[in-house]
């Protein structure tokens, strides 16, 4: 097993997912908290419509995705700060069309043959070295705008009405949490694809937040529950020849169902 | 110079009026409660003195002065405690998210911050919960750490909405001997149904239904030594309330 380490690519693959893994961990943390679960998971679904867009004009797929992903965020984050009564409407629509364009250019890309699994699953095994540039330089912006504007961040998250009494720019830091979590997501989708990224960024969280005091704890829990879920997926996809993606996607579920057994157990038993 | 006035305001949200000549003067450490039906434009009310709406026609000035700031200068306690219960987050962060944001160090909180913070948590008698997730604590504890959070703004004003309306009896009660004592030193703003207990602790009742309705309590307290205000059972309706108040006026004859 340890022969493996020796493969650049898998060397990579344990450096992207350790890089995904606290970026997810951190983002995911602000998602969960401040109810965005189905924003992430527009803004996840929608960035295929970029990855269509790269593949047709033959641009790099990272910024199709992004940009797309992006847009995407702006536009929720308008949605759901003007419009309040049909936002999950709009969102479902934004979700599916991003969908549709995404396929549609992909059919319309002559001798198009690309493996579409990979973004819909993931491939953290080809990831190469532009990739985790990308990812370490996400994470450091990450890691920036948390701890220069922890405490807007927390008072946005906690309380808003409150916030915006206090002079914090709600709109803006509730957009910046959205572009975040539409960056991630595009990171996140080279690990386990766009439609398995909205476990990464709940379920190690979900359980962070069970075991944390504070906001910050619950972030870093995050990102060493989501490492160890990766690690563990990836060891098993390499050893049983699995998709990496679902791989990881399996651990953390099956962690979480042990997880809430255990904590009903000990409920019982005090 | 008093604290809060507000003359011929009129406002409404789109055609209709909400509000109609309001006049409202609050005086340095008066308890004022803001009483009145549902829908009868007490929250219109509120969000205008704390500046969320904006003034349309007629003026409020706040220590005599127009109000400029989209910031309020007014401790404010919200009325629902119970959001984001399971939010992963230390009593003590909440009362520092009090501070006014401008004059913040470079990141996290400084060291008179965090000190300002606890000594607002010592005044609510919450400070050994410093630590404690916000979720573990009672309604009514949680309620005092909102109040805290508000003292911590260094305001000589707390505005309170319907602050014992998720909170037990005894929560209650706990609540409102605790505005009591901080009255001593703060003007204090309480909008609420709560008839009984505003009874025993208000000096002054504002009865908002579209019109504003001012009774000076204070003064007709006196009288409740002759029976008009004795409540046996420690709870009466607000419609009594008003009939007691202008029956009161009637043989008084002040004008409401």
């Amino acid at each position: 097993m340890l022969d493996a380490l020796n493969y650049e690519f898998i060397q990579n693959a344990i450096i992207a997912g350790l890089l995904v893994s606290f970026a997810s961990g951190i983002i995911g943390s602000l998602i969960v908290v401040n109810r965005m679960v189905f924003l992430a998971g527009g803004i996840a679904h929608t960035s295929y419509g970029g990855i269509g867009v790269a593949v047709y004009f033959g641009f790099p797929i990272f910024l199709g995705a992004s940009l797309f992903a992006v847009s995407a965020a702006l536009l929720m984050a308008y949605i759901t700060l003007n419009e309040r009564n049909r936002i999950d409407t709009f969102i479902g629509l934004i979700w599916a069309v991003g969908m549709a364009i995404g396929i549609i250019l992909i059919d319309l890309t002559p001798g198009y043959n690309v493996d579409l699994m990979s973004y819909l699953f993931g491939s953290i095994l080809a990831v190469n070295n532009e990739d985790i540039y990308v990812m370490a330089g996400l994470l450091a912006v990450i890691i920036f705008v948390i701890v220069f504007w922890y405490r807007e961040i927390l008072a946005v998250s906690y309380d808003s009405e409150y916030a915006s009494l206090r002079g914090i720019n709600v709109k803006l830091f509730y957009t910046i949490i959205l572009v975040l979590s539409a960056l991630t997501v595009v990171v996140a989708i080279k690990v386990v694809g766009l439609i398995l990224v909205i476990a990464l960024l709940t379920i190690p969280i979900y359980i962070a937040e069970k075991l944390s005091d504070s906001l910050g704890s619950m972030m870093f829990a995050s990102g060493i529950l989501s490492s160890i879920f990766t690690l563990l997926g990836l060891w098993l996809s390499y050893n049983y020849d699995l998709t990496s993606g679902a791989s990881i996607i399996m651990v953390s579920a099956l962690s979480l169902g042990l997880f809430l057994l255990g904590n009903k157990l000990v409920k019982y038993t005090y | 110079m008093s604290i809060l006035s507000i003359k011929d305001l009129s406002f409404g949200y789109e055609k209709d009026l909400v509000l109609e000549d309001i006049n409202l003067t609050v005086e340095k450490r008066d308890f004022l409660a803001i009483i009145g039906p549902n829908g009868g434009g007490k929250s219109t009310l509120l969000k205008l003195i704390l500046g969320v709406n904006k003034i349309k026609s007629g003026e409020m000035k706040v220590y005599d002065k127009d109000v400029t700031s989209t910031v309020t200068s007014f401790g404010y306690v919200p009325q629902n405690t119970n959001i984001n219960i399971d939010f992963p987050i230390k009593v003590i962060e909440v009362v520092l998210m009090g501070h006014i944001q401008s004059n913040k160090p470079l990141f996290g909180y400084g060291k008179s911050e965090t000190a300002c913070a606890m000594g607002s948590l010592a005044k609510v008698g919450m400070e050994e919960f410093a630590n404690s997730r916000i979720g573990s604590l009672s309604g009514g504890q949680r309620q005092r750490v909102m109040i805290a959070r508000a003292l911590c703004s260094n305001t000589d004003v707390l505005i309170l909405d319907e602050p014992t309306s998720s909170i037990d009896v005894e929560g209650q009660r706990q609540i409102y001997d605790l505005l009591k004592v901080l009255n001593e030193t703060i003007t204090i703003i309480v909008v609420s149904h709560d008839i009984s207990i505003i009874l025993n602790y208000a000096t002054k009742v504002a009865h908002v239904n579209k019109t504003l309705t001012f009774h000076d309590v204070k003064n007709k307290k006196e009288f409740g030594q002759h029976g008009l205000f004795d409540v046996s059972d420690e709870h009466f309706c607000e419609v009594e309330l008003l009939q007691m108040l202008n029956d009161g006026s009637k043989k008084k004859s002040c004008k409401c």
